[in-house]
């Protein structure tokens, strides 16, 4: 279950989030010591290597065994993590971080500035191949040094605003294990498993894998922050959602990653602790936006066509029924629980199925035989494509709905189901000129410039799913992630995410609310971002405590 | 598994007269056998319930008209699913698109499975044994994981669905045919409108087609039940289209949104009785004229294909 | 002679069997599809390394014809591809999780016997009666109810009791004591093993009460009964032993069954077996892993009935090859 995250992703962004007494991690003699927490997990590690890792709980996994330079805090502001503070030049080119001194892996060798140089120059050297994967996150930057070893001295090529928020997504690597996979053409990156007991920086070490099965952490006792209270951590992996709910009421687990809408009222009246915040994540229904695209659904393109689609979409079925209530309807790419990078001002179109009809009307696209309209020539019968991160769950619920109510104003859709790979080729086909429409999710990072930059020209064959291009858009795209002043930033990505509502590539669905739950025999499990268990920071499992 | 001649089971002894007179003989097999009688009831019952189902279902089998999973009260007899809608209707409307698909896959498995014992037993030969063997090697590759891939491969839909249990399942009724046939060849009649210069397309037609009618039947039935439980299995599998309503998907769908967790036990239970009670109904029918079509059809009945819940039941009143 | 003969022939059908389930999955992954399908080399995220090793290994850039040969060459080697979700050679993932599968198939099995051939024996000594048609009945009706649907009944009625996923309680750090560890994985092979029995044991009961019915009606037996020699020697000397193989014939039938029955299973229990692989390679639309655990499954049963025709022929001689 994961949605379609950039390398090194995610999370979603709670507006509220609860600090415990516990705070972040302080190590208090008070508080219990010890224990074994065990989480379950409906998702699946794909691989332990960085550079090859897409599922989002490998990404967490390395967020817990491996330093970064800074994490976010449950506020979602910026706290050291192996970076102790840094600066920023005036030219904004130039960033200078102080790391932990004497710091070690855990093999005991020592983990110094050194290591994070040579992460960071290492993504850049191969960023064209084996680290392709990575490369978004030191876009423009010129290079990475350690003049010793507690100084890191990160140079960009152009001001970027948003550098903190790209390194706090790039584990560092411990140089004396890796070096030696990236000689030559450094393929050798792609294929090293990483595998169990991995040498580790971080909060723990991971020293079992089982693929599909289990992954299991110690405390790592050479760890430069706050130690955890917890002695061992470890994540069991379901096929299922009701088989990992009932290990949690049966007391197999001590928590779940993601509870699932429908089982939300059993958990809570198990006695668990169930936590809900909003997602930094949402559900879409794509239009291909390619002016190039097949002259035979060219009407597509038509903005009466596109509104009339956003009328006809019942999100608030859609919240009720999939989501069973958690979550909200959908309207900007930036989602509310961002922050203040969301735009108030782009609201969820609402449900008019005759409003649509009108508009249908009004672009002279007339009833046919079989109460299927005819648009220039052609019926409105439009092939779907869907991904496997759509299908099986409550997307099934979602697209019976949207397809009952296009019916109504006489749009057939006609569901394709693929795999993702095949999905994204179907999409990109012969230059996104022949897919017609398709339904997908997206999990935002708190920063919007990754969002926004989806919708590129440049974008095209990486993530664009839509076929959008527009020199204008790329242009705006660009000075936003040049803006030094927030501020003006801010009006920026205001004014982008208009102009999305406007011409309707995606049709935002909603946005569905992250729930996690545990036992309450444990405490001070902080949220990041609405999750506990995330790749934004180490702070929870810091803080987590018996009671 | 053809470990046992073919032709031998299910041929009727030389020179017997073949007591398949139409009508007479099904009258007769539901006089005798309690359980034919039972099953028929069952088949007829679940037939009519899919035809009236549009006009008595006490709600929409499409649009929410409740709470999701809400229980059973007064007013939704069994309760909603994780869509909002009532059971009742949907096990209902799901009853229509799963004998439709039962019938349809059926239909599919009776023309190839007719088709190939009708060549095999009449021609003989090398027509004979190459289609002998080629079904002998579909009847050992596990069928429902065969099934499994190709659906996969081609893409899930009710079609496939019925295309894929309909290219596996008719293994069996070609053997059978194939046996009638063969038997039904070197009967007397048989050689005697061929001395008048019938030719083979009218001597398959008017002689030996009516004398296995009963037979057919009887593994047509057996191929529904079959037919219908795979459905089931692919549905939960993910393999068919989860926007169709069939008695397989209604336990996808409940599998898929937690449905035991949440205990709602409404969306599983009354499903599961709905099959195997259609599923007895054909058993009972099928393997009871099978049984009044040859009481010797004992032990030596296992090389026709496992899937058929056939077993081999002793005689007269042992029978089942 | 005649049994080297008849193992012969049975295992040259077994081979050609198997060789006849490569080449319908080779047509059918290969030939048919679109390249989302067919091409092995399309592993999403995979570096152009892999995937150019792949078009070679698997010549994926030649004439189908050679394609064909090399697969074949491939498989003969042990190499199905790389999984397009993990990204690591097929044939190592699903063996790992067939070794998870066998002892639960078996276990599952052998109390599918057992059960079986008990009812089946009371039903047919107590013919007529209310056990015996009790007993038949409910055969019938496990028999009919979707494998699926009895593995949810089970995991309703005892989901707090016993665990209800996985094969065993994977928290363990260090390596726990063997028989403990054995423990463990049977109490988490419970309810799986026992949604097999009950999904497949009806067949066995009929199979059973009909050859006893059989066997009881044979002419040596009245007479034995005649001559005074009590009952219930003879029911177990002949009657079941005469049971045995069209059990053995019914049970190499049934094998396509219970491998579907045990697709079903592990889903629902999330038993870390190859059934499971192939639901989420389904899932995930892994296409090699489909591509091999097909072609594992489908040799598996091939091979157990191969086994079935041997252990037939052992017991009744009467058989000509």
């Amino acid at each position: 279950m994961s949605g379609r995250v950039p390398r090194l992703l995610l999370a979603a962004v709670a507006v509220s989030m609860v600090a415990t007494a516990c705070g972040s991690g302080a190590g208090g003699s008070s508080v219990k010591q010890g224990g074994l927490f065990r989480l379950g997990s409906a998702s699946s590690i794909d691989s332990l290597n960085p550079f090859v890792a897409f599922q989002q709980d490998a990404y967490s996994t390395f967020e817990q065994i491996y330093p970064m330079l800074v994490q976010y805090n449950p506020k979602l502001q910026f706290v050291p993590d192996f970076a102790r503070s840094w600066q920023e030049s005036p030219d904004g080119r130039t960033w200078t971080f102080h790391t932990q001194p004497n710091a070690k892996w855990s093999d005991g060798k020592p983990l110094t500035a050194a290591d994070a140089a040579w992460t960071f120059s290492t993504i850049l050297k191969f960023q064209n191949g084996p680290t392709a994967n990575s490369a978004g996150t030191t876009a423009h930057m010129a290079s990475a040094t350690a003049p010793n070893a507690t100084t890191l001295v990160v140079t960009y090529k152009q001001p970027v605003a948003n550098v903190l928020s790209q390194l706090q997504q790039v584990p560092i690597l411990p140089e004396h294990i890796w070096a030696k996979y990236a000689t030559g053409n450094g393929k050798a990156l792609t294929t090293f498993a990483n595998p169990a007991p991995i040498v580790s920086g971080g909060p723990f070490m991971l020293v079992k894998y089982t693929p599909k099965q289990i992954v299991l952490f110690k405390r790592n006792p050479n760890y430069y922050g706050p130690k955890p209270h917890i002695d061992e951590l470890g994540l069991q992996f379901f096929g299922t959602y009701d088989a990992e709910i009932t290990a949690l009421k049966s007391g197999q687990l001590d928590g779940i990653e993601t509870v699932p809408p429908t089982s939300v009222g059993t958990v809570k009246s198990a006695g668990f602790d169930v936590h809900q915040a909003p997602g930094n994540y949402f559900d879409d229904f794509i239009i291909n936006s390619n002016p190039q695209q097949e002259a035979s659904h060219r009407e597509l393109l038509n903005p009466l066509l596109r509104e009339a689609f956003d009328y006809a979409i019942d999100r608030q079925a859609i919240v009720k029924t999939s989501l069973l209530g958690y979550g909200q309807p959908g309207s900007s790419i930036i989602p509310p629980a961002t922050g203040h990078w969301y735009n108030p001002s782009v609201t969820p179109t609402p449900f008019n199925l005759t409003k649509a009809a009108q508009l249908l009307n009004q672009a002279g696209f007339k009833m046919g035989p079989n109460g299927v309209r005819i648009a220039d020539g052609h019926p409105m019968s439009y092939t779907i494509i869907m991904p496997s991160d759509t299908t099986g769950g409550y997307g099934d619920r979602s697209f019976q709905i949207i397809q009952t109510d296009f019916k109504k104003i006489g749009v057939q859709l006609n569901p394709k189901n693929l795999d993702n790979s095949a999905a994204f080729s179907a999409i990109t086909a012969n230059h996104y000129r022949n897919f017609e429409l398709s339904m997908w999710d997206w999990v935002p990072l708190i920063d919007p410039d990754f969002m926004l930059s989806v919708l590129t020209c440049g974008s095209w064959n990486v993530w664009n799913d839509t076929g959008y291009c527009s020199k204008t858009y790329d242009q705006v795209y660009q000075a936003q992630g040049a803006a030094m002043s927030p501020a003006k930033r801010q009006q920026i990505v205001y004014q982008m995410q208009r102009t999305v509502a406007t011409q309707r590539p995606y049709l935002v669905l909603d946005y569905a609310d992250l729930i996690e739950a545990h036992s309450k025999s444990w405490a001070g499990l902080v949220t990041v971002g609405g999750l506990s268990w995330c790749s934004l920071s180490k702070i929870p499992f810091e803080s987590v405590h018996q009671v | 598994m053809t470990t046992l001649p073919a032709g031998e089971d299910l041929a009727l002894a030389e020179g017997e007269v073949p007591r398949l007179q139409r009508g007479g003989f099904f009258l007769r097999v539901l006089r005798e056998r309690k359980s034919a009688v039972v099953g028929l009831g069952i088949i007829i019952f679940f037939i009519v319930l899919s035809l009236v189902a549009p006009y008595i279902s006490p709600y929409s089998a499409t649009q929410q008209t409740c709470r999701v999973y809400a229980p059973p009260s007064p007013r939704h007899w069994l309760g909603c699913d994780d869509g909002g809608i009532d059971m009742v209707s949907l096990l209902m409307q799901g009853g229509r698109i799963s004998l439709v698909v039962g019938f349809a896959a059926t239909f599919v498995a009776m023309v190839i499975g007719g088709g190939v014992g009708l060549l095999s037993g009449y021609f003989g030969r090398w027509v004979d044994v190459s289609l002998m063997r080629v079904t002998d090697y579909l009847l050992v590759i596990p069928d429902l994981v065969f099934m499994t891939v190709i659906a996969a491969v081609w893409g899930a839909s009710l079609l496939h669905v019925i295309l894929v249990i309909g290219i596996l399942e008719w293994t069996s009724t070609a053997r059978i045919i194939r046996a009638q046939v063969m038997s039904l060849r070197e009967r007397v009649y048989v050689k005697r409108a061929r001395a008048l210069g019938a030719g083979n397309a009218r001597i398959i037609w008017r002689h030996i087609m009516p004398q296995v009618g009963p037979l057919i039947i009887a593994n047509t039935v057996l191929t529904i039940a079959v037919a219908i439980y795979l459905e089931t299995a692919l549905a939960f599998l993910g393999l068919e289209d989860p926007t169709v309503t069939t008695w397989g998907t209604i336990l996808e769908h409940a599998f898929e949104r937690t449905a035991i967790s949440y205990g709602a036990w409404w969306a599983i239970v009354p499903d599961g009785f709905m099959i195997a009670g259609l599923i007895v109904g054909c058993f009972l029918f099928g393997q009871a004229i099978e049984d009044a079509l040859n009481p010797r059809l004992k032990v030596a009945n296992l090389s026709v294909r496992r899937w058929r819940l056939r077993p081999l039941v002793g005689r007269g009143p042992d029978a089942i | 002679m005649r049994s080297a003969d008849y193992v012969i022939k049975r295992g040259f059908f077994a081979l050609v069997t198997i060789f006849v389930a490569i080449t319908i999955n080779f047509f059918l992954f290969r030939i048919l599809p679109g390249s989302a399908v067919s091409d092995l080399s399309r592993v999403p995220h995979a570096s152009p390394k892999l995937q150019h090793a792949l078009t070679v290994e698997f010549g994926l850039d030649k004439p189908k014809w050679q394609q064909y040969l090399i697969y074949l060459k491939e498989l003969f080697h042990g190499n199905m591809g790389v999984s397009f979700t993990y990204q690591q050679p097929v044939s190592h993932l699903l063996l790992a999780d067939l070794k998870n599968t066998i002892p639960m198939v078996t276990v599952g099995t052998v109390a599918a016997i057992v059960v079986g051939v008990f009812t089946g024996v009371l039903s047919a000594w107590r013919r007529g009666s209310a056990p015996d048609q009790v007993s038949t009945h409910t055969a019938i009706f496990f028999y009919a109810f979707p494998t699926q649907w009895l593995g949810l009944m089970l995991l309703i009625l005892f989901a707090g009791i016993l665990p209800a996923a996985g094969m065993s309680n994977p928290f363990v750090f260090g390596t726990e004591p063997f028989w403990q560890h054995m423990g463990d994985i049977g109490i988490h092979m419970l309810l799986p093993a026992a949604t097999l029995m009950l999904t497949a044991y009806g067949s066995y009961t009929l199979v059973v009460r009909s050859s006893m019915l059989e066997t009881l009606g044979e002419d040596y037996v009245l007479t034995a009964r005649a001559k005074g020699l009590p009952t219930r020697r003879i029911v177990w000397r002949h009657a079941v032993r005469n049971a045995l193989l069209p059990m053995i014939t019914l049970i190499a039938l049934e094998l396509g069954f219970i491998v579907g029955g045990v697709l079903l299973i592990e889903v629902i229990f999330s038993w870390p077996g190859i059934g499971l692989a192939m639901y989420q390679a389904i899932g995930e639309r892994d296409y090699p892993m489909l591509e091999g655990g097909f072609l594992i499954l489908a040799i598996s049963v091939i091979v157990l009935n191969f086994i079935a025709d041997l252990v037939y022929f052992r017991l009744d001689p009467r058989i000509r090859p």
